[in-house]
């Protein structure tokens, strides 16, 4: 029953405006209060940010790093406001989610050139296993050339699983991610009035099992998978789906450039002298 | 059994009255084509008693207003409406009745139950200039089948709505798209106001949208019969419309280039993906010198 209820849920998230998540969101909380828990862990929601009293560092907030109502900084390992028990990854993961957290840093700074990152790491049960979140947001908010207001969110979540013989930080793995991608655009500067294009993508990589020597090798393993999708899901959201609009709104109106359609004399023109040489 | 009754306090229960609200809120925001695929999950989230077939049907009216929808020959507006149920067919000067919740024509000729409204003589002159103007300019520029035009006068006469709906629905392929403009000609002051909207949705394997809003006003236009009345209108539209499209069209080639690299670069500056093994390295290093 609840499935029946959880797939209906998600349908009309599917068809809702992307520019209004958190909204529709807390609709459907109110309309099925039994399957909140599952809807705010199955809907991806823009991200939020805060800063860490400690060092003044923004980072980014979400269920994976949230303990009741406080949230956990990737720079401190603080929890705001503080929790004395809260939960926290053990020693050693904490020293490879400090490496991801730095590494990750430079990345978003050569790709956005702005905005905030934070990476997220839990261990796992099984030895040498463990799971994480990398968050990145970047908001335009400043007037730039084209874009008057935009955000660009990047949920990444990763698994990472030891095979056969595999202990922490030595051996093979398989690495697993899931990427969800949330972008608005607002500019209101041309003679089209107030555009909006918003979306949300959610692709699953196709696992990958790499042999490691060095815990280290986590960092750009999971780098590069991220990497790979990023550049994947934005050439999508750009190449396809964003030009699909174009196309659609097009098999409606037909877009008339001067410069681009020959003119009906010169139609003319070209079929004659086609014609005159068939002649010859 | 604690647990639950903790979420239930936090999560109160909310009121059928509340989750109709909720319901039709997700209805009216439905994309173009899909308020019957949407009615359809809420089904499943909401009770009979809820969505009661007689209330939905009055969200179904509230969009097919706002959205302009076309049923059989007629546009759904509060200029065209008669009643909740019937709407005037102003190329034809009859009323249509139509069921909104199942998008049908009831009957096209219920002007005996219905008759439609009266309007002077002059104003019906000039309405059907414009619409004789704009039905060959949507003939050319719009794709055939596409898209309904409805010019209807105001009660008073003193003014001309013209309502334009195009909708391109292929819910199998995952899309569809809806343009609509409504202006309102203003005999008096010889003006044009309105908008023009564009809603795009698509939606295989995510859900992208195009939402676009144009407004216009106060547009002067200069005629001094019926038939230069309906060339000025038409110049008018003509030219807002196709500046809204050119626009679309420059903000879609422009895109790659300029508005995605505000957001995120293709590629990073130095044309080259990152090297993760040598950013590890300087990390190390880092590390170890500040030990």
């Amino acid at each position: 029953m609840g499935d029946v209820e959880m797939n209906s849920a998600l349908n009309i998230m599917r068809r809702m405006p992307p520019t209004k998540i958190e909204l529709n969101l807390s609709g459907l909380v109110n309309l099925m209060p039994d399957l909140t828990d599952e809807l705010l862990q199955r809907v991806d929601q823009p991200l939020q940010a805060a800063k860490d009293p400690v060092n003044g560092k923004q980072y980014l907030l979400s269920d994976y790093n949230r303990d009741a109502d406080s949230y956990r900084s990737p720079w401190s390992n603080n929890y705001n406001p503080e929790l004395p028990d809260g939960l926290k990854p053990s020693k050693t993961l904490r020293v490879l989610e400090e490496k991801c957290n730095a590494v990750f840093d430079s990345y978003r700074q050569l790709y956005y050139e702005g905005g905030v990152s934070s990476a997220y790491l839990w261990d796992q049960d099984e030895e040498g296993a463990f799971a994480g979140c990398f968050l990145i947001k970047k908001e335009v908010i400043e007037p730039q050339r084209k874009v008057s207001e935009g955000s660009w969110d990047s949920i990444h979540v990763v698994d990472v699983i030891p095979q056969a013989g595999a202990k922490w930080g030595k051996g093979t793995f398989e690495y697993h991610l899931t990427t969800t991608v949330m972008l608005a655009m607002v500019t209101s500067k041309g003679d089209a009035g107030d555009v909006t294009l918003s979306g949300s993508l959610t692709r699953q990589a196709k696992p990958k099992t790499l042999k490691i020597k060095s815990e280290d090798d986590h960092v750009v393993n999971i780098g590069s998978m991220i990497e790979e999708m990023e550049i994947d899901v934005r050439n999508q959201m750009d190449g396809l789906y964003i030009q699909k609009t174009r196309e659609v709104v097009n098999s409606i109106r037909r877009p008339v450039h001067a410069s681009d359609l020959p003119s009906q004399a010169f139609v003319a023109d070209l079929t004659g002298a086609i014609k005159g040489m068939r002649m010859k | 059994m604690a647990s639950f009754a903790d979420e239930d306090e936090e999560y109160p229960e909310v009121t059928d009255e509340e989750k109709l609200a909720i319901a039709s809120q997700f209805l009216l925001q439905s994309p173009p084509g899909q308020i019957k695929e949407v009615l359809r999950d809420l089904k499943n989230l909401c009770s009979e008693d809820v969505l009661a077939e007689d209330v939905v049907a009055g969200v179904f009216h509230r969009y097919n207003n706002a959205t302009q929808q076309v049923i059989g020959s007629i546009v759904c507006d509060e200029a065209t409406e008669i009643d909740e149920g019937h709407y005037l067919d102003p190329a034809s000067q009859s009323t249509v009745h139509v069921d909104h919740l199942h998008h049908k024509v009831i009957n096209e000729n219920a002007s005996d139950d219905v008759p439609p409204p009266d309007f002077p003589e002059e104003a019906m002159e000039m309405r059907e200039a414009v619409e004789h103007e704009l039905n060959e300019y949507i003939g050319e520029q719009y794709v055939k089948g596409t898209t309904t035009l409805s010019v209807v006068c105001s009660k008073d006469g003193y003014e001309l709505v013209v309502l334009i709906s195009g909708e391109k629905i292929n819910l199998k392929n995952y899309w569809s798209g809806r343009w609509r403009s409504r202006f309102v000609v203003n005999i008096n002051d010889c003006s044009l106001s309105g908008f023009v909207k564009i809603n795009c949705h698509t939606f295989e394997d995510g859900n992208v949208q195009l939402d676009t809003s144009k407004n216009v006003s106060d547009i002067k236009l200069s005629f001094d019969n019926s038939a230069s009345l309906g060339v000025a209108v038409r110049k008018k539209i003509v030219s807002i419309e196709s500046k809204v499209q050119d626009s679309l069209e420059d903000m879609y080639v422009n895109m790659s280039q300029e508005a995605f690299k505000d957001m995120r670069r293709a590629l990073p500056i130095t044309r080259q993906k990152m090297d993760w093994s040598g950013a590890q390295m300087q990390l190390a290093k880092g590390f170890s010198k500040s030990k």
